[in-house]
Parts: C-alpha cells; structure tokens; sequence
C-alpha cells in the first residue's frame, strides 16, 4: 500500500474512530497505520462529531426532572463563594412622587451647579429608567409586550403595583407602591418569572431592595435566563443576596399574565 | 455584551450555578440519554458532569468556542468514559481502548467550531447522508439500528457516515480557513 492510499485508509478509520463505530478489526488497523504514519486521532474530526452532537441535543432538549434539579442545586452549594453570595446586588431605581420629582428634578439641577458627578449620574439613571419603563408601556398592545398589575397576598394587602416586560427587548420594570422598606442586611425582595417554556423552576429575575415605602419604586427587571412566553411574576422576601430556588416562605404579590 | 454563565460559576456566584443548571441541564441530559439507557444511571453521570464543570469552569475561554459547545463536549467525553467503565456497550469498546492516542479531553482545535456552523453545513448535504446524520445524532439509533430502519447495509451506512464526516471537515475548513489543530490545556 502506497503512502497515500495509507493516508486515505487512516482518514477513513480515523473518521470511524470519531463516530464510534470501528470494528475490533479496524481498530487494531487504525493502532498500526497510526504507528506506521506517526499520525494520531485528529481534534477536528472529533469537534465536528461534538458540535453536531451539541447541535442535535440543543434542538431537542429534554428538560431536568425537578428532583434532579434540587440536587443539582445541592451539589452547587459547595462550589458557592459565600461573599458572592451575600452582596446585595441594589438595582432597585425608586420612582418619586410629582412632588419628589420636582424636588428631584431640581436636586438634579442644581447638581449641575455644583458639579457633583455621582449625584448627577444617580439622577439621570432614575429618570432614564422611569422614561424606559414609560416607553415600554406604551407598547404594551403588542403580542411580545406583557403588562399585567401584581395582587399583594393576605400580609401584603396595602401593596400595589404593575410589571411590563418586552420578549424582544428582554427588559421589564416593575412599579411598585405600599411594599414595606427593607432592611439589605437582614432580608430583600427578589422577583421570579415563572415561563414553564424556558425552565421547569421559575427564572431569577433580580433581587431588589425598597428604600421607602412612600411614592412609587421602579425597579429593572434582571432575568437570568433568556425569557420567552413568561406566564407569572412573583414577588418574594428572602435572605440577603437572593436565593438560587426560593421555597416560598414569604411571597408577597403574584402577577398573572392573561 | 453580558457577562456568560460559566466565568459567574468559575466564581462562585450563587445564582450562576442555577442559571448553569437551567441553561444546560436540558443539553447535558439529551447527550447523556443518548448514551446512558438507565434513567437512574443517567442521573448520577449528570450529577457527575455537572460537579467536574462546577470546578474546571475556570478553563472556559469564549474566545475559542460557544459555552454550550464546551459543556456538550464535556457529557460527551464522560457520557462515553461512562460506558467504557460500565462496559455495557460493546460498541464503544474499540474507540475508548484507544484512549491513549485520543485527542486529551480538552483538546480542541485553536479555535472552536461554531457548531451552529457545522450544522447549516450539514443541512446542504445530500437527503439521503443528512438523514443517517440526523438517525445517528437526533434520534440516537447505532449504525445496525439504523440499518435496520432504513434497509440500507450496515457497511454501506458506515461509509456514508464517515466520508459525510471527512466532508464536513473539509467543507467546515473551507469556510475557515487558517484553521490549525491545538490543544486546550
């Protein structure tokens, strides 16, 4: 056998190597012509075999039963970094009465004036995040677009508020009013989006802290997952840092989405 | 552009972890379903995979390949070490006694293949190759399963399996070229 027609017989095995399926006979021709032509198993053949394996099981994934979910969960515990876990990530935005507005919009103002850079970037971020949510309200006529109010439980019936969020955008507010303020080192809310197209348990959407219980709060919604069809907002109280599964002890509103 | 899931989990963010197992939980239980029969053995080798990537999610480089193609290689590799120590699959035997000369489990082309890529190829590849393809890779038939199911001989779905491998590479070249061979370490 010429050296080529070696080259071409060890591509053939080598690509049977790759997909699995050598004989006992071919491998030991694969052992030899690797020895003879000093060629070993090429990467690439076994990437591609990868990537089409990937490919194939993306389209058509299977979901995790819950209970291996949970376990899971429980093998990660010894790989969480306990400082990680307890910083509080404080993305909530408060959204101010007319009259704080104005009481802002003047701080902000005269923030100009005295040149405080944080303060100003502070100021703009709040009315930048009261002017997205406004924006994405008034797509809420939109197929993509959820709007829906949230209904405070038994020990949170003063408690009002709304949550709108873009499929598209991948980006959602909610408004919210009466929620009692939070003290970030003992406890803080954390908001679940419940999408069973996406995930069997509900999906991260951020935790947030309330600073005062007066006026309206806007808060961004920080989904960890990518969200599709989402079918509730939840709204719970849990330990400082969040939780990775909530168990539900202390919910406070429920959003359902028509 | 936002922060990918495994440098959070190399770091021990809480919330990564479930958003790892969220994300590709699904992935890593199709490749593992596919090789494993056993429910319940299926269930351990996920708990397996998952530890080993909660620890080496630190060798993740997104420069050279998708998350998802890194940890579908990683249930791959243990998907067939498990069959090899189980020695339930016959089949397997002859490509895992040949470990040594295999390719290290991190071993990868300099850079990674875009497996979307690889898999838009494929879709231009005569019905009749993509379709023993797809009864390989979706619907996890052996090559005497798919025999069977589609009358084709044995020997002559291997030959179309591996020359539609070889031609993949070469087509997947084509597109990229300047590809070079190399190793993650």
């Amino acid at each position: 056998m010429t050296n080529e027609s070696d080259k071409d017989r060890f591509e053939w095995l080598d690509a049977g190597r790759a997909l699995g399926d050598l004989s006992p006979q071919e491998e030991r021709e694969w052992k030899e012509l690797s020895a003879k032509l000093e060629a070993t198993a090429d990467p690439e053949l076994d990437w591609i075999v990868s990537s089409l394996e990937t490919e194939f099981a993306l389209r058509n994934s299977r979901s995790l039963s819950p209970a291996l979910v949970d376990r899971l969960n429980d093998d990660a515990k010894e790989f969480v970094h306990e400082e990680e876990a307890t910083t509080p990530p404080g993305k909530f935005v408060p959204m101010l009465s007319f009259a704080a507005a104005g009481w802002l919009a003047a701080a902000c103002f005269a923030v100009l004036f005295i040149a405080n850079l944080g303060l100003n970037q502070k100021c703009d971020e709040e009315l930048t995040a009261d002017a997205a949510r406004s924006a994405l309200v008034e797509r809420a006529g939109d197929t993509e677009v959820t709007f829906t109010t949230f209904s405070g439980t038994a020990d949170f019936a003063s408690f009002s508020g709304d949550v709108v969020w873009s499929d598209s955008d991948q980006s959602g507010f909610m408004r919210l009013n009466g929620l009692a303020a939070n003290d970030p080192t003992k406890a803080q809310y954390q908001l679940w989006i419940v999408d069973p197209s996406r995930a069997t348990e509900p999906v991260d959407g951020g935790v947030f802290d309330i600073a005062t219980s007066e006026g309206d709060s806007i808060v961004p919604i920080d989904a960890k997952l990518r969200i599709q069809s989402p079918q509730a907002f939840v709204i719970t109280r849990e330990k400082p840092g969040g939780v990775v599964i909530s168990k539900q002890e202390v919910v406070v509103a429920i959003a359902q989405a028509s | 552009m936002r922060e990918g899931i495994l440098p959070r989990v190399s770091r021990g963010e809480p919330r990564a972890m479930n958003e790892c197992i969220q994300t590709y939980g699904g992935l890593v239980w199709t490749i593992t379903r596919r090789y494993v029969g056993n429910e319940s053995d299926a269930e351990d080798l996920v708990q397996e995979i998952f530890t080993e990537l909660w620890k080496v999610a630190d060798r993740y480089d997104e420069e050279r390949g998708t998350e998802s193609a890194y940890i579908g290689t990683m249930a791959r590799r243990r998907s067939i070490d498990w069959l090899r120590k189980a020695k339930r699959h016959p089949e397997a035997q002859p490509l895992l006694e040949l470990e040594d000369r295999l390719p290290h489990v991190d071993s990868k082309p300099t850079k990674s293949y875009d497996s979307a890529m690889v898999f838009e190829v494929l879709k231009k590849f005569p019905e009749d190759t993509r379709e023993l393809f797809e009864l390989h890779f979706e619907s996890g038939l052996t090559h005497p399963e798919i025999s069977e199911k589609t009358g084709v001989p044995l020997g002559t779905v291997k030959t179309k399996l591996r020359r539609g491998l070889v031609k993949l590479r070469q087509e997947v070249k084509r597109l990229e070229p300047g590809r070079e061979a190399g190793r993650h370490d």
